[in-house]
């Protein structure tokens, strides 16, 4: 690990509300506005990684804010040269339950592991983050309608050529004779 | 530290994966290599073992009927990780 790269920004929460949500669902993480909605291209692509805009296979496991109800996946299509998602109904993907928790009080830095931790058991092939790990640092997604943002950040450790590296697990192992 | 098993039986190997903050992981998928001497033909040999999932742990068999006796070195892997391996350590196959 020669560095670190910052990969974008978390920003979850309504526009105006300054403590995050208690509890977050990472598996019913869905992206909940009033469209149009513009996406960093990183997401697009983890999008399309994760089944492809069109015909509208699910988007992204992203999701919003609990208490917002009748979620809706987001259809993009290219408006002016920049990515829109327009209303789309939900289909989420069949990722495992998972449960991540970030207190109002938790650093970002804590509830980012957690999402790595999530990416770990996400059952496509590839998980969101390590798409956001293949790319340039990403944006927020931003609603124009400002009932709503989601972003990502996070460090990740590079190399001298400045990709990032794959994570480093350890195990502990039972070895028993059977 | 290596651990005794005796010819023939199986060898059960149940893994927890970390990351590396230590927090318990669940990775996509895990491996497990082990190397050892080939009872057949007293030569090098290894073995690929895919881990299956349960809960949180990552579980899978070897039979050391395969090995003759002596030293076997394992290795876990996590798929999707770095080339490193999770952990390793030894075997030792003893004469039944």
């Amino acid at each position: 690990m020669l560095g670190h790269g910052a990969i974008g920004q978390y920003s979850i929460g309504e526009v105006g509300q300054s403590a995050p949500p208690e509890n977050i669902t990472l598996d019913k993480w869905y992206i909940q506005s009033a469209p149009p909605v513009r996406f960093p291209a990183i997401l697009i692509a983890a999008a399309q990684h994760f089944g492809g805009f069109d015909p509208g296979p699910p988007i992204v496991p992203f999701s919003w804010d609990r208490k917002l109800t009748e979620p809706y996946w987001q259809k993009p299509r290219l408006i002016d040269g920049a990515q829109q998602f327009l209303a789309w109904p939900p289909r989420l993907l069949p990722t495992p339950s998972i449960t991540a928790s970030m207190a109002a009080t938790e650093s970002l830095d804590t509830f980012i592991g957690s999402i790595r931790e999530y990416s770990a058991v996400v059952s496509a092939a590839t998980s969101i983050l390590e798409m956001l790990q293949t790319r340039s640092p990403v944006g927020v997604i931003e609603n124009t309608h400002k009932s709503a943002s989601v972003g990502v950040q996070a460090s990740l450790p590079i190399s001298a050529s400045g990709s990032p590296l794959p994570p480093t697990y350890t195990a502990r192992v039972a070895v028993n004779e059977v | 530290m290596p651990v005794n098993i005796t010819q023939g039986n199986s060898v059960q190997f149940t893994v927890e994966f970390l990351s590396s903050s230590g927090t318990l992981t669940i990775p996509i998928g895990g491996q497990l290599v082990i190397s050892y001497t080939s009872a057949a033909t007293l030569s090098s040999a290894s073995q690929s073992i895919t881990l299956t999932q349960t809960g949180n742990f990552f579980t899978g068999t070897w039979n050391s009927s395969v090995a003759a006796t002596g030293l076997a070195p394992w290795s876990v892997y996590a798929t999707g990780s770095t080339a490193v391996p999770a952990q390793s350590d030894i075997i030792r196959v003893i004469d039944p």
